[in-house]
């Protein structure tokens, strides 16, 4: 008997958090009160206002919020007002899979119209359930070599988005400029991170391009970024050419800190890192991705389906220069940048925004 | 509802994860941090298998195999080197961080594109019930893979708790669990302590094991920071069905741990429906998690004033 009541009582827990979540999904009970359908018009699907909308993170980290926050500024920016032209609904897993896989059933429990992501375990996790909604990705690197589709243009039909992969080509360049003697560059990346692991390929490849040699150090948490530092500026090193990651955005200004020590000059790919004290970058901002990826959703929301567009990269690129901070590493800022650069930080703090 | 069935259904992929976190905690109470590291190792055995085009069922296996060696290592480091066992534990996690990044070859493997287990229940369901069929459940309307889906995961799970239920009835089993409560006596017993708690080791890592390679096959990729976090959860799984269930018995607890890794589930979907802001989603957990053991004790104790 008291076997039988034991067991009543798991049921009887299991049947209250079960009643508790049906409640709250009562409105979708025979499509009662369900949110407007998209009425499919030949090839366009219509939305009705407001467009419902899922912002779904699997981490918090600069990167996504700054993405997040340019995705918000362009609605504002287009007239978009929130709450009333759209819905928009943040969902963060908090770097747990297992939050990530209930965070998947949620959105697509609630029909959402369109959904954002960042990160490639996200929109991973999402393609794998989710295939009748738009699916707009950010933050990821290589998207084709991650399994989202066979090249940029021919991909999985509700999925598209932007390819975060540095300019590293122009990166390198501009070291040149700075240090046309340069030989050897060094790289900090996190061989647990996909997109870290893809950029340093592609930077490995821009410094074969230009004769220079490569040297990386791994770093695997951001408790580590200080004694990686460290260890990578004992190496032989012209300059640094930092890729950004989730563990070296958040640890950069050990990273400034450390190779200012040691005068190595340290450049970057995101113009906030400028003003945080790196020399220069050829900036393709997460928050300009977050506009770029906002301009996307409006075609969508207009009817175009996203198997029509291709996978891109980020547009606008921007060489962002810190002239003071280039002569406390020893260097003279170049005529030839200096008059070509779009931002110039002459103060070291950042930027309003 | 498909909320509530995808809830269960990832409960009761994770109810292996508790079921290895209750072998390892409570029948040998051995904190084994293994769990972080074995979880991914099996998540990306599995998955380098799969996309290499060997059969899923049997990357499961070797993925469960794969574990067990882990467990082995942290078993043998514990108890031949006299390693302090979370030391033991935290050496081997370590250590596997590496290993999956080699197995793997890269820290994410995509599985969207790869034949799974759940791709077969999908082949299945569009046999029998046909292609996006749905069905209605108590007024709701839910995919009828999704069922099927549920179901072929809680036959899993049954299957697997009534094997384990019925391997420490065994002597050796029984063996184990006497190990685990009273290591002299059963050396004076003349059993092998320390080969106990090895092969105990050995087996909740497999558990553990296989539910990462379930749960990468679910979700559609295997990535080398998916363990991280998923020891707590497990452990506040068996702790919440001990509150609820019982400890009277191997099988009070196992099934315990079922039921607290699907009430586990339910309670963080039960957050996010009521959209939480997402910053507080841990704290909210962590309290629900507080409240599911804190009500079986006071309604005890009322029983008990009552008396």
């Amino acid at each position: 008997m008291k076997r039988i009541k034991k067991i009543f009582n798991g049921i009887l827990a299991l049947a209250i958090a079960c009643a508790i979540l049906l409640i709250s999904d009562l409105g979708n009970r025979t499509g009662r009160n369900a949110a407007s359908p998209a009425l499919k018009q030949g090839e366009k699907t219509l939305y009705n206002p407001p467009v419902r909308i899922a912002m779904v993170h699997y981490i918090t980290s600069p990167d996504c919020d700054d993405v997040m926050a340019g995705i918000l500024a362009r609605f504002r920016e287009t007239g978009h007002r929130r709450n009333q032209d759209f819905i928009f609904d943040e969902y963060n897993a908090n770097a747990d899979v297992g939050t990530l896989n209930n965070i998947v059933r949620v959105v697509a429990d609630k029909k959402y119209d369109l959904i954002f992501s960042t990160v490639l375990a996200t929109t991973q996790a999402l393609a794998s359930k989710i295939t009748d909604v738009p699916i707009l990705f950010t933050v990821v690197a290589d998207p084709v070599g991650n399994g989202l589709g066979t090249s940029y243009a021919d991909h999985k039909s509700n999925i598209t988005g932007i390819d975060c992969m540095a300019y590293t080509d122009q990166g390198i360049e501009l070291i040149k400029k700075y240090i046309p003697g340069a030989r050897n560059i060094g790289v900090l990346f996190c061989p647990g991170e996909m997109a870290s692991v893809s950029g340093l390929a592609e930077l490995k490849k821009s410094c074969r391009k230009y004769h220079l040699n490569l040297v990386a150090v791994p770093v695997n948490s951001v408790t580590e970024v200080t004694d990686a530092t460290m260890m990578l500026c004992t190496k032989d090193l012209d300059a640094i050419s930092q890729m950004p990651d989730n563990i070296t955005i958040p640890g950069f200004s050990s990273i400034v800190k450390i190779t200012r020590a040691h005068k190595i000059p340290l450049f970057c790919y995101v113009s906030s890192q400028v003003w945080l004290g790196a020399v220069a970058a050829v900036a393709g901002d997460f928050e300009q991705q977050g506009r770029q990826i906002a301009d996307v959703a409006f075609d969508v929301i207009n009817g175009k389906s996203p198997a029509g567009i291709p996978f891109c990269r980020i547009k606008q690129v921007r060489t962002v220069i810190n002239p003071r901070v280039a002569i406390s590493y020893g260097l003279v800022t170049p005529r030839e940048v200096y008059e070509k650069a779009d931002v110039i930080v002459n103060e070291n703090r950042m930027p309003k925004p | 509802m498909s909320l509530l069935i995808g809830s269960v259904t990832i409960g009761l992929i994770l109810a292996l994860l508790a079921l290895g976190i209750f072998i390892s905690f409570r029948i040998f109470d051995f904190p084994d941090i293994t769990a972080e590291g074995s979880f991914t190792f099996g998540a990306a055995t599995s998955a380098a298998l799969i996309v290499g085009g060997v059969h899923p069922l049997l990357s499961s296996l070797v993925a469960f195999i794969a574990g067990m060696a882990a467990g082995f290592v942290t078993g043998i480091i514990h108890t031949r080197f006299k390693i302090n066992s979370l030391l033991a534990g935290i050496l081997v996690m370590t250590a596997l961080y590496s290993v999956n990044l080699h197995v793997m070859g890269r820290s994410n493997i995509s599985l969207l594109n790869a034949v799974t287990v759940f791709t077969w229940v999908d082949h299945f369901s569009a046999a029998v019930s046909g292609h996006d069929a749905q069905s209605m459940i108590i007024g709701w309307r839910v995919a009828t893979k999704d069922l099927w889906l549920l179901f072929f995961c809680f036959i899993t799970i049954l299957i697997f708790c009534l094997l384990l239920g019925w391997f420490f009835k065994t002597n050796i089993g029984t063996a184990m669990r006497a190990t685990g409560d009273n290591v002299r006596m059963v050396r004076a017993q003349g059993v092998n302590a320390s080969g106990m708690i090895i092969a105990g080791i050995a087996l909740s890592n497999g558990f553990i094991a296989l539910a990462g390679a379930l749960l990468a096959q679910y979700q559609g990729f295997a990535d080398v920071q998916m363990g991280i976090g998923m020891m707590i959860w497990g452990l506040a799984s068996v702790i919440i069905g001990e509150a609820i269930i019982g400890d009277r018995g191997v099988g009070y607890v196992i099934t315990g741990a079922v039921f607290g890794s699907v009430l586990f589930r339910l309670l963080v979907a039960i957050a996010l429906r009521w959209g939480l802001n997402p910053n507080d989603l841990k704290i909210v957990t962590a309290i629900f998690v507080f409240i599911a053991l804190v009500v079986p004790a006071i309604l005890k104790y009322r029983k008990k004033m009552n008396v």
